[in-house]
C-alpha cells in the first residue's frame, strides 16, 4: 500500500514538472521570478501531496505493521504455548523412559535372578538323577555279573559231575536217598 | 461243566457197573490198552474218531473192529459207543486216568514213579520201593513202581508216590545252591 502511495506521488510531480517545463514561460529560458513561482507551485504540490496523501498512507503502514505485530505476537504466544506443551510431554516421555529403562533393568535383573536359580534347580536335579542312575547301573551291573558268576559256576560243577560220577557214586546217591526217606519222610 | 468233572462223572459210571460185575480189575486194563491202542500207538485214530468229518455210524464201525479184536468187554463196548454217539471219545484217555485212580484206591493201590540218572538193579529196586512203601505205609504189595531213567537228573534219586514228591537228585541239589548263592547276592 506503501509503495502504490508513492508512486502515485512521484508520478504526480513528474507530470506536473513536465507539464511546467513544457510551458512556454520555461521553454523561453524564463527569468528568475517565473523560475520562482514555479518552483514555490512544485513546494505547494509536494506540500499538498505530504499532507494529503501521506498521513494516511503511514496511518494505514502503521496499523498494518502493528496488525502484524499482533498477529505476530499471538502466533509466537500460540507457539510458545505449543513449545511448552511439546517440552512438557517431552520431559513426561523422558520420565517414561527413564521409568521404563529402570523398570526393565528390574525385570531383568530379576529374570536373570530367576533362571539362575532356576538352573540351580535343575542341575541338582540332574546331578541328583545322574548319580542315582549311575549307582542303579553299577548295582544292576554287579547282580548281573553275580548272577552270571553263579550260573557259570552251578553249570561247571554240574559238566564236573556229569563227566566224573561213577557207578559206586549212583549207588550211594541211591542209599543217601533212602536213608534219608526213612529218616525224613517227603521233607527228602 | 468242565471236562475234568466230565470225565469224573463217566469214570464214577463206569466203575459202578464194574463193581456191580466185580470185574473192575479187568475193566480198568481192558480201558487202559484200548486208551494206549487210541493215544499211543494210533494218535491218528483217534484224531480220526473224533474229527467230525466222519459220521458217528462210521466211527463206530471203526471201533467196533478194534474192540472185537481186543475181544472187549461188552459193557465196555457199550460204553465207547456211547461216547462216540455223545461226540466224547476225546475225553477216554482222561476218564481212564479217573477210572484208573478209582480202581486203586478200591483196591487199596498206591503208585509211585522212580527215576534216577542210572537205571537200577533188581535189588535196588526192591530196596527202593521196600523204602517208599515203608514211608507211604502201605505193604509193597500194594505199591506200585514205575521206574524210568532219567540223565537230566544226574545222580540220585526222584520220587513220587501219590500226591506226596521225594527229590535228592543232583540236579535239585544243584539248583538249591544255585538258588541260595543268587538270593545271598541280592
Amino acid at each position: 500500500m506503501f509503495t502504490q502511495g508513492m508512486t502515485t506521488s512521484i508520478r504526480t510531480v513528474a507530470v506536473g514538472s513536465i507539464l511546467f517545463s513544457s510551458s512556454p514561460a520555461f521553454a523561453g529560458g524564463g527569468s528568475y521570478m517565473s523560475q520562482t513561482v514555479n518552483f514555490l507551485l512544485l513546494v505547494a504540490i509536494l506540500g499538498f501531496i505530504i499532507t494529503t496523501k501521506l498521513p494516511p498512507l503511514f496511518r494505514n503502514r502503521a496499523e498494518s505493521i502493528k496488525s502484524g505485530l499482533e498477529q505476530g505476537q499471538k502466533e509466537l504466544e500460540i507457539a510458545q504455548h505449543r513449545h511448552q506443551e511439546i517440552s512438557e510431554r517431552f520431559n513426561a516421555l523422558e520420565e517414561t523412559i527413564k521409568n521404563i529403562e529402570v523398570e526393565t533393568a528390574e525385570d531383568i535383573g530379576n529374570m536373570k535372578a530367576h533362571f539362575s536359580a532356576r538352573m540351580e534347580e535343575e542341575r541338582i536335579i540332574i546331578e541328583n538323577n545322574t548319580k542315582y542312575a549311575i549307582q542303579d547301573e553299577i548295582l544292576r551291573a554287579k547282580q548281573e555279573l553275580q548272577d552270571e558268576s553263579v550260573e557259570i559256576a552251578m553249570t561247571l560243577a554240574e559238566d564236573l559231575i556229569k563227566n566224573t560220577i561213577t557207578d559206586e557214586d549212583h549207588s550211594n546217591f541211591k542209599q543217601q536217598f533212602i536213608n534219608a526217606v526213612e529218616k525224613e519222610g517227603s521233607n527228602v | 461243566m468242565s471236562n475234568g468233572s466230565l470225565s469224573k462223572r463217566y469214570a464214577r459210571a463206569i466203575f459202578s457197573i464194574a463193581s456191580e460185575n466185580t470185574s473192575i480189575e479187568q475193566y480198568n486194563t481192558a480201558l487202559s490198552e484200548f486208551v494206549e491202542i487210541l493215544t499211543q500207538n494210533n494218535a491218528e485214530l483217534l484224531n480220526a474218531l473224533t474229527s467230525p468229518a466222519f459220521k458217528i455210524e462210521e466211527r463206530k464201525q471203526v471201533v467196533n473192529v478194534v474192540t472185537k479184536k481186543m475181544a472187549l468187554e461188552q459193557m465196555l463196548c457199550n460204553f465207547i459207543n456211547l461216547l462216540i454217539d455223545k461226540d466224547r471219545l476225546v475225553l477216554i484217555e482222561e476218564i481212564s486216568t479217573f477210572f484208573n485212580n478209582m480202581t486203586d484206591d478200591h483196591m487199596g493201590r498206591v503208585r509211585a514213579t522212580v527215576q534216577t540218572a542210572k537205571d537200577l538193579s533188581d535189588s535196588e529196586r526192591q530196596d527202593v520201593a521196600q523204602t517208599l512203601a515203608n514211608a507211604s505205609e502201605v505193604s509193597i504189595e500194594k505199591l506200585i513202581v514205575e521206574y524210568s531213567v532219567n540223565p537230566d537228573i544226574i545222580g540220585g534219586v526222584w520220587a513220587r508216590v501219590g500226591d506226596k514228591t521225594y527229590d535228592a537228585t543232583i540236579r535239585s541239589k544243584i539248583r538249591t545252591m544255585r538258588q541260595t548263592l543268587l538270593n545271598h547276592n541280592n
